[in-house]
């Protein structure tokens, strides 16, 4: 058994270190809108890292996490701005934000499904009202510019780092007892109550787990990009989080990433004017549910069992 | 030893269990009878703390556990296989096991891992299959590997041969007789008469939710309690006046 889970994780653990190198070198290569686009996908991972626990493993549809990775930008800008180091300042916005992840997966982790989706996107709608309208502390609808913390190096090496770190954390703890009790629930609560698994506690560590690397992912995408504004953090966001985990491949290692991306590119590719882009890109999210209801993932990883069976009785 | 006391369940004005006593000894299997809807499954949760008691004391092994939920009495040892309810499909045969010990240390799992493999070996040859592939009874056989997981010193059984073909039932009942063996109890609700009968010593029947007879189970069948049970006193008057 030792041989075979060492195979296990050198063969996640391989590609994970891989893709952070890779993401270093595109944060460094890309100016501009290219740039820009890295940065959010770069972020997005990370913060969808911690939804692939909620989401992901355990099954709860999550509407909350752009709130978190909000969060976590507005409360380091505005530590920042008080004068606190940088680490600090960074350490205070992820407990801040872990600890609303606290209260709302005790209010809401004893809903299930489609009540536990409506619960988070409430939750959304109200720090969306907040992000907009306490101007004092947010600046209001056009938001507010971010104290440089960091050097631009090290956010850079941060943002890469953390991606890579996020992967190499989802992949250790989803093979621990929390993983297979997030697991147990997924796929029969009840049973798993039966069975004496705390569900109620799973999914609450689970929720703050998530708001702590949307968190992190949020204060380093403020540290980069200079400038925070509600807009980059509102339900339509935490919804596009949520179509990127399902169209990833939920649960799957890799979801975070590939659907960062494809639902970012996207996102970009699709601009036939306000309104139309959305009609658009919903029937494209609904058209890939439909046809791959495992992800994009799912689907290669399908095909690659195929492959490989026809490779062994060829 | 599991004593149960006064044990009663009331949902809203309705009371499903009243006042129930019984015994499951160590080393046999115990077995609960009675009709559809008598308060056999309802004994079971209301013993495991999954539908509130309003009344009622459980002693497990001289230990009150009476006010302990679920997750306590799973690590007091006391393990629940419900009915219908057996495998969780999409996980492997593995995972669905390491469930059985989730609160245990990784070095604990895998040693109860090893000792469920070393009973059942094909289990062994299929666990990292998803479970929802089994048949019926080898889905019921990994259930009850999986409460063993948790080194209980009494498994509650519900049904374990419902929907199940008479080859596999004979080999739940095989596992299960092994288990009580090893020195565990087991507290079998079942309506498998045949079964009861091949496997437990003692039994307590159950009717509209109280007990209303306990032996040996060679003395309730020759006593007609057991039929009187299953298919009704004919406590209803011919003509009832309607």
């Amino acid at each position: 058994m030792p041989a075979s889970s060492t195979a296990r994780h050198a063969a996640a653990l391989g590609p994970v270190a891989a893709v952070s190198v890779l993401a270093h070198v595109l944060l460094i290569g890309f100016q501009g809108e290219a740039g820009q686009l890295t940065l959010l996908a770069v972020s997005w991972t990370i913060a969808l890292t911690g939804l692939n626990f909620v989401q992901g493993i355990a099954g709860y549809p999550s509407l909350a996490q752009a709130s978190f990775f909000g969060g976590g930008a507005y409360l380091s800008a505005i530590l920042l701005d008080h004068g606190l180091p940088a680490a600090l300042a960074a350490a205070l916005a992820v407990g801040g934000t872990m600890l609303a992840g606290l209260v709302v997966g005790l209010v809401f982790s004893r809903t299930r499904g489609q009540y536990f989706a409506i619960g988070t996107m409430f939750f959304t709608a109200v720090t969306t009202l907040v992000f907009t309208n306490a101007a004092d502390w947010t600046g209001g609808p056009d938001g507010r510019p971010v104290g440089l913390g960091f050097p631009l190096d090290t956010t850079l090496l941060l943002l890469a780092g953390s991606l890579g770190l996020g992967l190499a954390a989802f992949h250790l703890l989803a093979g621990t007892r929390f993983g297979a009790r997030l697991r147990a629930v997924r796929e029969d609560e009840d049973l798993a109550q039966h069975l004496g698994v705390p569900t109620a506690r799973v999914k609450l560590v689970a929720i703050v787990v998530s708001a702590g690397f949307g968190a992190w992912a949020g204060v380093l995408f403020a540290q980069y990009n200079g400038v925070v504004a509600p807009s980059q953090f509102t339900f339509v966001q935490s919804f596009l989080m949520f179509v990127a985990i399902g169209i990833g491949g939920a649960g799957r290692l890799f979801a975070p990433l590939v659907g960062s991306v494809l639902v970012l590119g996207l996102t970009q590719l699709v601009n036939f004017g306000p309104g139309v882009s959305q009609i658009v890109l919903g029937a494209v999210f609904i058209a890939v549910t439909l046809v791959a209801p495992h992800g994009v993932l799912g689907v290669l990883g399908a095909l690659w069992d195929r492959i490989r069976t026809k490779a062994v009785t060829a | 030893m599991l004593t149960v006391e006064d044990l009663t369940v009331a949902f809203g004005p309705t009371t499903a269990v009243r006042g129930v006593t019984l015994h499951a000894a160590p080393g046999t299997v115990t077995g609960i009878l009675g009709a559809n809807g008598a308060g056999k499954s309802t004994t079971l949760l209301g013993i495991h703390g999954r539908v509130p008691r309003s009344s009622g004391r459980i002693v497990l092994d001289g230990q009150d556990v009476t006010g302990h939920d679920t997750r306590a009495l799973v690590r007091a040892g006391l393990a629940l296989c419900p009915e219908n309810r057996r495998l969780f499909p999409g996980l492997t045969i593995e995972d669905n096991l390491l469930v059985g010990a989730h609160g245990q240390g990784r070095k604990v799992r895998r040693q109860r891992l090893r000792g469920i493999y070393d009973r059942f070996g094909w289990v062994h040859a299929r666990r990292a299959e998803p479970a929802g592939r089994l048949s019926g009874g080898q889905q019921q056989t990994v259930a009850i590997a999986r409460a063993l997981m948790s080194d209980p010193r009494l498994v509650l059984l519900d049904e374990p041969s419902s929907g199940l073909s008479p080859v596999a039932v004979d080999e739940v009942g095989e596992a299960l007789r092994d288990i009580a063996r090893a020195g565990t109890a087991v507290l079998l609700v079942e309506q498998n008469v045949r079964l009861v009968r091949q496997l437990c010593s003692t039994a307590w029947v159950i009717a509209h939710g109280e007990i209303t007879a306990h032996g040996t189970v060679a003395e309730l069948f020759a006593a007609g309690a057991v039929s009187d049970a299953y298919l009704g006193k004919a406590t209803v008057p011919p003509d009832s006046g309607s």
